[in-house]
């Protein structure tokens, strides 16, 4: 059994007419501890299979598993338990809340979970002991990421999802941010999934799922991974 | 514009209709306020105008106390412009319907005018005819026009007409205390119809000379009816008056000339009117004086006599009394000695008896003696029969003896003669026996033998056998000699027995004569007895009858004696009650005589009252004044309203806009031109507004007019309002809050398109986060829990939508702390004025005098009355009356009831005088004048200054105010009866009584009580204090209407306002919601993050509003309050609570609606980059 075992799973949106079929019979599986990319361009379904996953969407066929349990069929509330204590997420535009300080964003994670961290600490670890009290119009794109991740991270899940962490940020910026995720996912043990559009990034993860059109291309597993430093694209 | 965009335009109404229609109704909201508050003075105004020349209104009106003439009309109306002139008689009185006395709202006697009407010029003008010369027209509201002299039409208000003026009532309409024949030819009309009139257009009816000097209600009656030759006013109308509005200047412009024209002229005609009242009415009063003063001498000489009269048959009766006495106690000493020699006769009697009793003894013993020797003669007579039995025993013994002696013998000797002779023949013996001459058995059958012997035996033989034969004699002898010896012993016995009962017999004899004796005396003494008794009975008959006799001689007396006393009881009333009569006949020619003499000294300050519409017409500037508290009203609130509905809109716009950047960055990068992009939102806005605001208008206009002037109806006599379409407030309304809208959607399209479209196509750079003022006190701030803290940062984040969110939630809470506040301050009038346990007015009835009375100089028996009425615990005389009040401060005049007690010690039982800001108690001084509260405020008058009271006479006096007393109805001026001497040197003359009930009274106890009470001469009225309050409370609800329209309208703001905003921040905040949910938040703690603000922002909006609120309702109070009205001044704690609660509610009650929003919120909304 997998961490997280995805069997056959289907998504399809239908807008007017049209039935696009986002997710088309998905199935791969990732282990505990892996840092996994899920790679693909632009509607190849990445998003759709990272929503499912994060319990923020449902699927119309097919099973989701995390840590054996079974996602898609869980109730309203269990799910929202699900997300609050299991998950983290990392989206590509951080999605703070502008009107709270990197401190009280963090907090507005935690204050959630009992099993919480303390944000301090979470902030220290992501480098940014001295902007807790910035407010993220204050930051920068590199600096509010990190909040956002400290802010998934705070709650102490056991899966860390990340949408396109650098898709809004520069080069070295990006480097920090995936640097962060790898070192996290070393030191914690906390599984990580990312997804990307950046091929080049593939060979620091441990597992790569490459999708195309709603379906599994291809499931690559690297028994290498090379720290984000020596990367270059 | 472009088809495609015009198109994307329709398209974008129609996908955010919400939104569209948001603002549609704000719009509406905001400016139906604006517009219908606006409208309502305007509206008002012209239906005053339209009914005025509907009905003809007089462009100037003379009143004259003295009345004016055929010749001062001919004058008036040679005056140039003058297009139409005419005379209006009228006289007022007293009123009753169906027979009842009728009391006012303030208690007093029900004054009425009796108006003369041209029936059939009314009719005419009923029916279309426009006759210039038939001024004041009154409309008929309900029933007929009077087809007969004897039927009236009637005053419609609710306020100043009894609730008995109905269809079909009878009117009964007399003097005050003086002859209305002389005016009117009759005085009970039919009610045959229900109109309204010019002439008095508030509810208040003007001043009169009757009653307390307040007019009550008017009625008006077929002009035939008038006896007068004079005129009570005269109405004019200027020609080319119809040209102009009466509320314009050039109306005015038009008119003042004449009335001052008039004015002018007046001193010249009247005092021709007045000379030739004072020559005919000083000879009338000349003349009366000297009839007054004659048949008073009469009476009074008549009443001298007849008291003389009554009080002789009182003496008799008294008299009577001492016979009666007299009578009684020669009865009683007869009664006296009857009774004792009846008692001597009954003694005497009784030794009679004893007499009596012992001769009856004596009798009885006698008799039983008697009886005992009764057995003595019959012993006796039976001795002497066993006396002779035993006699002739011894006789017949006797016989026998002998028989047998001879018998023995002469056998002896037949047998000697035998032996001797031997030879005698039988026949011998036999003739021997024979010859013997004894007779016997034993002779016969010695015979018998010796006839049986046959032959003659030997002597021997024979001797032989006649021996036995003598044996046997011999021995039949001895025994017969022993029976006589027995006999004779026996007889000896019977002998000495017959002896003794001879003497038992003797002694017998001697008792029967003393039982006779006895007898006799028995007899005699029971004869005796028997005549005593007789005596007696006879003695006692005789006394006994002849106390009877006197007896029914003292009943017949006293039976007399009371018929006296009581006849002359009767007698004594019937004098009393021709004296009473006398008293109210001269008391009537003294009224009358006072009032002609009045009416001669009033003629010296007579006056032409001369005045144009607004105040010839009762009431018509109260009206134009209320008109224009209205629109003082519509300059606060409207304002309210439509600021808030302009910031929604612009809010809703500018966001609008903000959300659709991109569109506008893709726009312009396809060479748009700026104005052509603007266009879209001047197009969505233009439309949203444009509907809005006309539907609006319409809405305001037809509704607040109607409504308010429905609040307003109880307190004037209008026809229903005239709805108007008004583009003054209309076109301002629509420009102002379309324009704003309009103007708001360009500016922001326009600020967004400044910059380059490059830019609008990235997302719009997150808004930097603040700290907030609070974050300065680390102390309480760290105190905080974390979701308050987001919520402060949040709500004071945007300024825009906080200002917004607490103007619309405080402009609800003020107006409904001024809706209920305002409730409050009715109740509070009527509580403390009339229901509270501390109430000022704490009389229950008052009582109206017919006449007035100076106590020092004559009794007013109707106070002796009242008081004497075990209903009544405590009664107070007090003169009260009407006048015009003003101050030196103040331009302002009011109508005032002067208030004088005669007692100024019990004054406190009926009315609670106290200061109206201490509430300490106030007694009457004896150097100044109490006067109420809102008299003070109206004439700016505090203690120490002067009132100045004008008298109707003109006369006028200034006096100190020495306190100022709570109060909330009418306005009073409270004096000391020294104080009222020392201003007017006269005594105040008392005309009303007022009185607290012992008991809790029924309805139908009341009424018994009134009707007796007005039975009396003195008393002509009497009313209870509930009734009056009661009319009070239908004032007051009218006014209520207002509460509810404040109360509804702030609603229905706080529902728009919140929830507009509420549905912008959700917008505004889809991403950080839908952050939130992928964070875990569950949909409670979601709802709570998000309307934690709103509720923060209800809280200051509340909390902000109850100040406001305060201010508002000052206003709403001093708009809603009627002249004669105070209301409460505070707005009352519930009030506040009830204004926090409802807006607070409202808003949870948004949030409650909104919550189903937030839980649609999808989570993917957080991976969208920002738009």
């Amino acid at each position: 059994m997998s961490f997280i075992e995805f069997e056959n799973v289907y998504k399809r949106y239908q807008t007017g007419e049209i039935i696009i079929t986002a997710a088309d019979g998905v199935s791969f599986s990732i282990e505990k501890g892996e840092f996994c990319l899920i790679v693909g361009a632009s509607g190849a379904g990445k998003s759709t299979v990272l929503n499912m996953l994060g319990g923020m969407d449902s699927c119309d066929d097919g099973k989701i598993r995390v840590a054996g349990k079974l996602i898609n069929g869980l109730d309203e509330k269990a799910l929202i338990d699900y997300r609050r204590s299991d998950v983290g997420f990392v989206f590509q535009f951080y999605n703070l809340v502008p009107n709270l300080t990197a401190l009280e964003n963090v907090e507005l994670a935690s204050q959630i979970v009992e099993k919480a961290l303390k944000p301090e600490k979470v902030l220290e670890r992501v480098g940014l002991a001295e902007r807790m009290d910035n407010f993220p119009s204050q930051l920068s794109g590199g600096e509010q990421q990190r909040v956002s991740i400290a802010r998934a991270l705070a709650k102490n899940p056991k899966l860390l999802l990340c949408d396109e962490p650098t898709g809004a940020l520069d080069y070295k910026t990006s480097k920090q941010i995936l640097k962060l995720l790898q070192r996290t996912c070393r030191e914690t043990g906390m599984t990580v999934v990312v997804i990307t559009h950046n091929q080049a990034l593939a060979d620091m993860a441990d597992r790569i799922i490459t999708m195309r059109s709603g379906r599994v291309i291809q499931i690559a597993v690297n028994d290498r991974p090379v720290p984000v430093e020596k990367l270059e694209w | 514009m472009n088809r495609a965009l015009l198109t994307d335009t329709i398209r974008t109404i129609s996908r955010t209709q919400s939104r569209f229609f948001s603002i549609v109704l704000i719009v509406a909201l905001g400016i139906s306020f604006f517009a219908g508050m606006n409208a309502t003075a305007p509206d008002m105004k012209d239906t005053a105008e339209k009914y005025l020349t509907a009905s003809n209104a007089a462009d100037v009106r003379i009143v004259s106390s003295a009345g004016l003439t055929n010749e001062d009309i001919a004058v008036l109306g040679s005056i140039q412009g003058v297009e139409n002139i005419s005379g209006e008689k009228f006289v007022d009185g007293i009123l009753s319907v169906n027979d009842q006395k009728v009391s006012d709202i303030d208690g007093s006697q029900l004054t009425v005018r009796v108006i003369a009407l041209d029936c059939t010029k009314a009719q005419y003008a009923a029916a279309g005819e426009n006759d210039k010369s038939f001024m004041n027209r009154p409309q008929l509201i309900e029933g007929s026009w009077p087809t007969g002299a004897n039927q009236c039409l009637v005053d419609q208000s609710q306020l100043s007409t009894p609730e008995e003026f109905k269809i079909g009532s009878v009117i009964t309409v007399e003097g005050d205390g003086s002859d209305i024949t002389g005016s009117l030819q009759n005085t009970q009309y039919t009610i045959t119809g229900i109109i309204r009139t010019p002439l008095y257009i508030s509810y208040e009816r003007g001043y009169t000379t009757i009653g307390t000097g307040k007019l009550g209600t008017f009625i008006y009656v077929p002009e035939e009816n008038f006896l007068t030759d004079y005129y009570g006013a005269v109405n004019i109308k200027i020609s080319g008056s119809e040209k102009f509005r009466t509320d314009s200047e050039e109306y005015k412009a038009l008119i003042d000339p004449y009335v001052s024209y008039i004015s002018s002229i007046s001193q010249e005609r009247l005092s021709l009117r007045v000379a030739a009242l004072k020559a005919t009415y000083t000879a009338l009063v000349a003349k009366s004086e000297i009839s007054y003063a004659t048949s008073k001498a009469d009476i009074e000489a008549q009443i001298a006599s007849g008291e003389k009269q009554v009080a002789e048959i009182l003496e008799m009766a008294q008299n009577g009394d001492a016979t009666l006495a007299g009578y009684k106690e020669q009865y009683n000493q007869k009664a006296k000695e009857a009774s004792e020699k009846i008692d001597e006769s009954k003694l005497e009697h009784s030794a009679q008896y004893a007499e009596w009793e012992k001769k009856r003894n004596a009798y009885n013993a006698a008799k039983e003696l008697c009886d005992k020797y009764s057995s003595a003669e019959t012993d006796y007579k039976n001795a002497v029969t066993e006396y002779n039995v035993a006699t002739t025993q011894v006789n017949t013994s006797l016989q026998t003896v002998e028989y047998l002696q001879n018998l023995v013998a002469t056998t002896r000797s037949a047998i000697d003669q035998l032996n001797t002779n031997q030879a005698v023949s039988l026949s011998d013996i036999v003739g021997r026996f024979e010859e013997s001459g004894l007779v016997g058995s034993e002779v016969d059958q010695i015979i018998s033998s010796i006839n049986s012997w046959t032959a003659v035996g030997t002597a021997e033989e024979m001797s032989a056998y006649m021996e036995p034969q003598l044996q046997q004699l011999e021995e039949q002898l001895a025994a017969s000699k022993q029976e006589l010896s027995d006999a004779q012993t026996e007889l000896a016995n019977k002998k000495a027995e017959l002896e003794k009962a001879e003497k038992l017999v003797a002694t017998l004899n001697q008792l029967e004569a003393e039982l006779k004796k006895a007898e006799i005396e028995l007899t005699q003494a029971e004869k005796a007895l028997t005549t005593a008794n007789y005596d007696i009975q006879m003695g006692e008959l005789e006394v006994l009858s002849q106390l009877s006799d006197m007896k029914n001689q003292i009943t017949n007396y006293e039976t007399n004696l009371q018929m006296a006393k009581e006849k002359a009881k009767t007698i004594e009333a019937e004098f009393e009650e021709t004296k009473t009569n006398a008293y109210i006949q001269l008391d009537k020619a003294k009224n009358q005589l006072e009032a002609a003499k009045d009416f001669l000294l009033s003629l010296d300050s007579a006056k032409w009252y001369v005045s144009g519409r607004a105040e010839g017409l009762t009431g018509l500037d109260d009206y134009y004044q209320m008109a224009e508290r209205t629109s003082a009203l519509s300059a606060v609130f409207p304002w309210i309203f439509f600021i808030v509905a302009a910031l929604v809109c612009l809010n809703s716009m500018t966001r609008m806009i903000d959300d659709e950047r991109t569109q506008l960055g893709t726009l312009k990068a396809m060479g748009f031109y700026d104005k052509e992009i603007v266009s879209k939102y001047v197009v969505y806005s233009l439309s949203a507004s444009l509907i809005g605001a006309v539907s609006g208008c319409l809405l305001g206009f037809s509704i607040f007019p109607t409504v308010l002037t429905k609040a307003f109806s109880i307190l004037f006599d209008m026809p229903p309002v005239v709805i108007r379409f008004r583009l003054v407030y209309a076109v301002p309304g629509i420009i102002i809050s379309v324009g704003v809208t309009v103007l708001a959607s360009y500016l922001a399209a326009k600020k967004s398109l400044r910059t380059s479209a490059s830019t609008l196509m990235r997302p719009k750079a997150p808004k930097g986060g603040k700290r907030v003022w609070l974050e300065n006190f680390p102390a309480l701030w760290s105190k905080l829990g974390f979701t308050t803290k987001v919520t402060f940062r949040n709500v004071f984040r945007n300024k825009k939508r906080f200002v917004m969110a607490v103007i619309g939630v405080m402009g609800c809470t003020a107006l409904m702390v001024a809706g209920f506040g305002l409730n409050n301050s009715i109740n509070a009038t009527l509580k403390n004025q009339f229901t509270d346990e501390e109430k000022i007015w704490n009389y229950d009835m008052q009582i109206v005098l017919n006449g007035s009375y100076d106590t020092t100089i004559t009794n007013c028996d109707a106070a002796a009355v009242v008081s004497s009425r075990p209903e009544i615990s405590l009664s107070m005389l007090q003169y009260m009356k009407v006048f015009d009040t003003n101050s030196a401060r103040s331009s302002k005049t009011m109508e005032t009831y002067l208030l004088i007690p005669e007692n100024a010690e019990i004054i406190h039982n009926f009315i609670r005088l106290r200061d109206a800001k201490s509430g300490d108690p106030l007694t009457l001084p004896d150097n100044g004048a109490i006067i109420t509260k809102k008299l003070a405020d109206e004439l700016e008058l505090s203690v120490g200054d002067i009132i100045f009271v004008t008298m109707t006479s003109g006369y006028r006096v200034g006096v100190p105010v020495s306190a100022i007393a709570e109060n909330y109805a009418f306005h009073y001026v409270y004096m000391s009866k020294n104080v009222y001497k020392g201003l007017f040197g006269a005594n105040p003359r008392y005309n009303y009584i007022t009185a607290n009930l012992a008991t809790e009274l029924s309805p139908e106890q009341r009424a018994a009580l009134s009707a007796e009470l007005t039975n009396e001469y003195e008393i002509s009225a009497v009313s209870y204090s509930d009734e009056i309050q009661t009319m009070f409370e239908n004032i007051l609800n009218s006014i209520g209407y207002i509460v509810i329209i404040l109360v509804v309208s702030a609603g229905l703001l706080s529902l728009i306002v919140m929830y507009n905003l509420s549905v912008m921040n959700i917008n505004e905040r889809v991403k950080e919601i839908a952050t939130i949910k992928v964070l875990g938040f569950d949909n409670r703690e979601v709802s709570a993050y998000i309307f934690r603000e709103n509720i923060l922002l209800s809280l200051l909006g509340t909390f902000f509003g109850l100040f406001f609120g305060v201010i508002l309702h000052r206003v709403v109070v001093a708009v809603g309050e009627v002249d004669i009205v105070m209301f409460g001044r505070s707005v009352g704690f519930m009030g506040f609570f009830y204004a926090a609660v409802l807006s607070i509610g409202f808003s949870m009650l948004v949030n409650l609606i909104l919550r189903s929003n937030l839980k649609k919120v999808d989570m993917v909304e957080s991976l969208k980059s920002n738009e």
